[in-house]
């Protein structure tokens, strides 16, 4: 048999674990088309590939595990929270020194300032931010987004506003469930993660849940269609009161949080929506040519312009700009 | 807690800010941790040992531990720091003998098909053994967790040429390893997995 090289043993391997990029795989196939051996050679590589499936299905206890490092740690509920003073020297002359628009700064402080005013509103602008609720859930918000707490927040119920996109950590408390109220939809938990898009001028609210279990409601003045969703689901809900629930399995779910693009193999009009999602901004496909181009790639922190380069390389594909939006066009890739 | 947003504010956050935040990171990333720690030791009571020991020594210097890069990915290298230092601590202390499965513990009753699977599962478990521990490291996070390439490459902190290197490495030495039993897992593929790669 002849001597396969460790090139070849690469271009494979990257085509086993769909890391391949279009003109890699075309590199392949020109390769397996030289000899008869080559093909079967690919094929024993791909067993062994196949044969190290693991049907080892490990689901970690993670409640008892948290209780073990509760113990390690002698961390128990009750124990004081180690809490990082805020009205400190240092951090007052850190808020003189920062570039935030004045409006949103008073109306920060304004609202984190005890005493003050009751209703506490917290946002983004240019960049997402976490914010520590007062009962200690976490949010961070996307850009452009607002989150109003309820003037009674935090006795009966904890009740949240949100216009735009945020992704929450909510504190368990059985006693008063944590609501987020968008524009077509409510959703409510007791502790859990998961991610909420509400945005006044798109025609459904959108949920995703990471981790426990979320209970997921339209707005609707009669009986509103209520779904419960696990993690890993993901539900809409539409302005006329109808909710669609589905399974999330988009890589780039919340890669506005965790600042990555992730594509294996993608399709490119699901690259365009990942972009546009990413991006706020519309991505549009002119040709129909273009929907059976496919694209692998991992972008951190990228720029668009830097995003739609690659993109233009690796799939011919040109794009025009038309203020804040983009077109796509080309001829396409063989499929 | 405000955190506000500084253009002139130098990089690097708290990754654990106060007892509930910990929590939920905990509960958040547990289980895939646990999971990776797992690929790379095989051992399930091991995994979550190490992951457990992680954040207790995460907690304890919280008040000084800035991260750059999302807690995610940090998590992520501190487990596959900590499993593969476990796993060289085990090589020292435990012989392969003991370590390979034994062909005569298989018990009497199984039927034929869980045999085959017991006897298909031993060989490559042997094969990845013959792996060095980063090879094998990168070969099962991307074939057992589908991590991406610049994900391995961010979890072990080596680039993704590297990768891209280990993993051709692992198929060569994988093949070599199985060449004699290939055709009988043709077979025992074709039969008892279902088939989610496609050949071409």
């Amino acid at each position: 048999m002849e001597a396969f090289n460790q090139e070849q043993d690469e271009l494979i391997a990257k085509h086993l674990s769909g890391e391949s990029t279009a003109e890699e795989e075309q590199r392949l196939r020109e390769w397996l088309k030289e000899k008869p051996e080559h093909a079967e050679y690919l094929q024993q590589l791909t067993t062994v590939w196949n044969s190290a499936a693991s049907s080892d299905q490990f689901q970690p206890n993670v409640e008892a595990a948290w209780e073990k490092v509760k113990q390690k740690t002698g961390l128990t509920t009750d124990a004081p929270v180690k809490v990082i003073p805020f009205l400190s020297a240092r951090n007052l002359l850190r808020i003189a020194a920062v570039l935030v628009p004045l409006l949103i700064l008073t109306f920060a402080i304004k609202s984190l300032w005890p005493g003050e005013s009751k209703r506490k509103v917290y946002s983004a602008t240019l960049h997402k931010r976490e914010f520590l609720l007062p009962d200690s859930s976490l949010i961070t918000l996307n850009k452009n987004s607002i989150l109003t707490l309820a003037d009674d927040f935090n006795e009966d119920n904890r009740e949240v506003f949100l216009n735009g996109e945020a992704f929450f950590e909510v504190r368990k408390d059985k006693i008063r469930p944590f609501l987020v109220q968008g524009h077509h939809s409510r959703t409510q938990v007791l502790g859990t993660s998961f991610n909420v898009k509400s945005r006044p001028q798109k025609m459904a609210d959108e949920v995703e849940v990471v981790t426990g279990r979320v209970s997921f409601a339209a707005n609707s003045d009669d009986t509103p269609e209520k779904v419960v969703l696990l993690p890993g689901d993901k539900a809409n809900a539409l302005k006329n009161g109808t909710v669609r629930k589905a399974k999330t399995i988009d890589p780039n779910f919340m890669a506005w949080r965790r600042e990555q693009l992730v594509f294996k193999n993608t399709p490119l009009p699901e690259v365009a929506q990942a972009l546009e999602n990413y991006y706020q901004q519309p991505i549009t496909l002119s040709t129909a040519a273009l929907q059976n181009c496919r694209f692998t790639g991992t972008f951190t922190k990228p720029e668009l312009k830097e995003v739609l380069k690659v993109l233009s390389a690796a799939t011919g594909l040109t794009y025009q700009r038309n203020k804040n939006a983009y077109l796509l066009s080309g001829k396409g890739c063989t499929p | 807690m405000l955190s506000i947003a500084s253009e002139t504010e130098p990089a690097g956050q708290l990754l654990i800010k106060d007892a509930s935040q910990f929590e939920s990171i905990f509960k958040a990333h547990y289980a895939q941790l646990s999971r990776v720690a797992f690929r790379i030791v095989k051992d399930k009571e091991l995994a979550e040992d190490i992951v457990q020991e992680l954040f207790a020594r995460l907690w304890e210097k919280r008040e000084s531990l800035f991260i750059s890069v999302p807690p995610k990915a940090y998590l992520s290298r501190s487990t596959v720091n900590a499993a593969l230092d476990a796993l060289e601590k085990q090589k020292r202390s435990v012989s392969l003998e003991e370590a390979q499965p034994s062909f005569s513990q298989l018990s009497v009753n199984q039927t034929e098909e869980q045999l085959a699977l017991r006897e298909t599962t031993a060989r490559i478990d042997q094969a990845l053994d013959k792996l060095p521990t980063a090879c094998r490291a990168v070969f099962v996070l991307s074939r057992n967790e589908e991590m991406s390439y610049q994900q391995i490459a961010d979890a072990m902190e080596i680039s993704v040429k590297t990768v891209e290197n280990q993993m051709g490495k692992a198929l060569k030495i994988m093949r070599q390893e199985l060449l004699p039993y290939l055709g009988k897992l043709i077979k025992l593929l074709f039969f008892y997995f279902p088939f989610s790669e496609i050949f071409f």
